[in-house]
């Protein structure tokens, strides 16, 4: 056993247990062997022995056990209600709030969803695909297909921004549509006016010893002119940048 | 000889028990075993007896259903400590929420009927327990969880450590802090 005496940080820490009784034999005698070295741990000793016998007979197991008579009763109860609750109801729990969720976006944010951007001046924000049509943010991709209907190519020639903000497209499209011309004679001369009006590509480009695009393609032979269209079906025609 | 069948005590036997598919046994020994410390434990999260007779009962469940993941070994007193304050938390929150819209009537500890004391007696009894309860509200979190875990429950210093994540030291130093300024509190009033 040993008869060192403790320190007067052990005191304090040992102190409730002390009081309380519940201190090992060996701690006790070491205790109180050190004691009489403290004064005011005596006096500690004794103001909590004087307050915690009232917080003895406070009752408050009788309490307790009150507030949990038949809880055994009460727990099976609570998990039997628990377990008749349908697997589909704890679906439901969380479908609810997510459709509800799924609905309130839906509101607010469906324009965007589902409606394209028609804006004529706003060729970045378009962003449309179809089988027969595709663009793509500040460049056009035409692809050719004669399922294209007269309203759809009005659409999208309104919404084609041409460089120096040239409308002939679109005013082409309406001057096709009145005749009913074919998709193939649209483009045969939106590219001709393409060529014909813009005067720096016009400058690049190689016809072959004729005035123009326009004459270089009248000479064209029929047949060298269907595999030209053929082959421009193929390509991805782009305007602007 | 026959008591180790008929009554259910040790913690693995009880889980055991209750795996084995003879659950409301098993359950009514591990609810009848630690529903005071459950209980009491919620009770000084939450502060209101009504309360805790609801979330005691959540513990349990919570408890139960997952039996199964328990280790064997470790202390099943520390494992409820952590669900019950969980749940206790949960229950603050959800409170919180709810407080919006309604008001609650609280149970006294006034209301708590006494026994065979005289009526003057009951009444100093009742002020004192009030007072207690003020005075454990005024120790700071840590040391409260320490005095009544210790005080109330018993409980060796080895296991608060784990339930509170403190050392042993800081604990002693925890308890002698709690159980002097109850004293001063007490002794003031």
């Amino acid at each position: 056993m040993k008869n060192e005496e403790f320190s007067y940080k052990e005191m304090q820490e040992l102190l409730p247990d002390y009081t309380f009784e519940r201190i090992s034999e060996e701690d006790r005698v070491r205790f109180e062997s050190t004691l009489p070295n403290y004064p005011d741990i005596q006096k500690e000793i004794e103001d909590v022995r004087a307050v915690f016998r009232r917080v003895e007979k406070m009752k408050i197991d009788e309490k307790i056990n009150q507030h949990t008579r038949n809880l055994t009763v009460k727990v099976h109860s609570k998990m039997n209600k628990e377990s008749l609750v349908s697997p589909y109801y704890k679906i439901v729990k969380y479908l609810v709030p997510i459709g509800g969720l799924a609905i309130i976006a839906l509101m607010v944010f469906g324009d965007y969803v589902f409606v394209p951007n028609q804006s004529a001046n706003n060729v970045s924000n378009i962003a449309i695909e179809k089988p027969f049509l595709k663009l793509k943010p500040g460049t056009i991709d035409l692809v050719l297909d004669s399922g294209l209907s007269d309203e759809e190519f009005v659409e999208i020639t309104n919404s084609i921004k041409m460089p120096n903000n040239d409308n002939s497209l679109s005013n082409l499209a309406e001057v096709y549509i009145d005749n009913e011309l074919s998709i193939d004679n649209i483009i045969n001369d939106i590219i001709n006016d393409w060529l014909d009006n813009d005067v720096n590509y016009r400058n690049n480009m190689v016809y072959n010893g004729y005035a123009s695009v326009t004459d270089y393609l009248d000479e064209l032979p029929e047949d060298e002119f269907q595999l030209l269209l053929k082959e421009l079906e193929n390509e991805e025609i782009i305007i602007g940048s | 000889m026959y008591g180790a069948t008929l009554i259910l005590e040790n913690d693995p036997d009880i889980i055991e028990e209750y795996l084995s598919g003879n659950r409301e046994r098993a359950a009514n020994a591990f609810i009848r075993k630690y529903q005071s410390f459950v209980y009491s434990t919620v009770l000084r999260f939450l502060n209101d007896y009504d309360d805790a007779d609801d979330v005691t009962q959540e513990v349990f469940i919570k408890a139960l259903k997952n039996i199964d993941n328990f280790r064997l070994g470790s202390s099943v007193k520390t494992w409820l400590y952590k669900i019950s304050k969980n749940q206790c938390i949960n229950f603050l929150r959800k409170r919180k929420l709810l407080s919006i819209f309604s008001s609650s009537g609280k149970e006294s500890i006034l209301d708590y009927k006494g026994n065979e004391l005289t009526p003057q007696e009951e009444l100093e009894r009742l002020e004192f327990e009030q007072r207690f309860e003020e005075a454990m509200q005024h120790l700071p979190k840590k040391q409260r969880e320490t005095f009544a875990l210790r005080y109330f429950e018993d409980l060796p210093y080895s296991e608060i450590s784990k339930m509170l994540g403190t050392s042993e030291g800081g604990l002693k130093a925890n308890y002698f802090q709690a159980v002097k300024k109850l004293a001063k509190y007490l002794k003031e009033e």
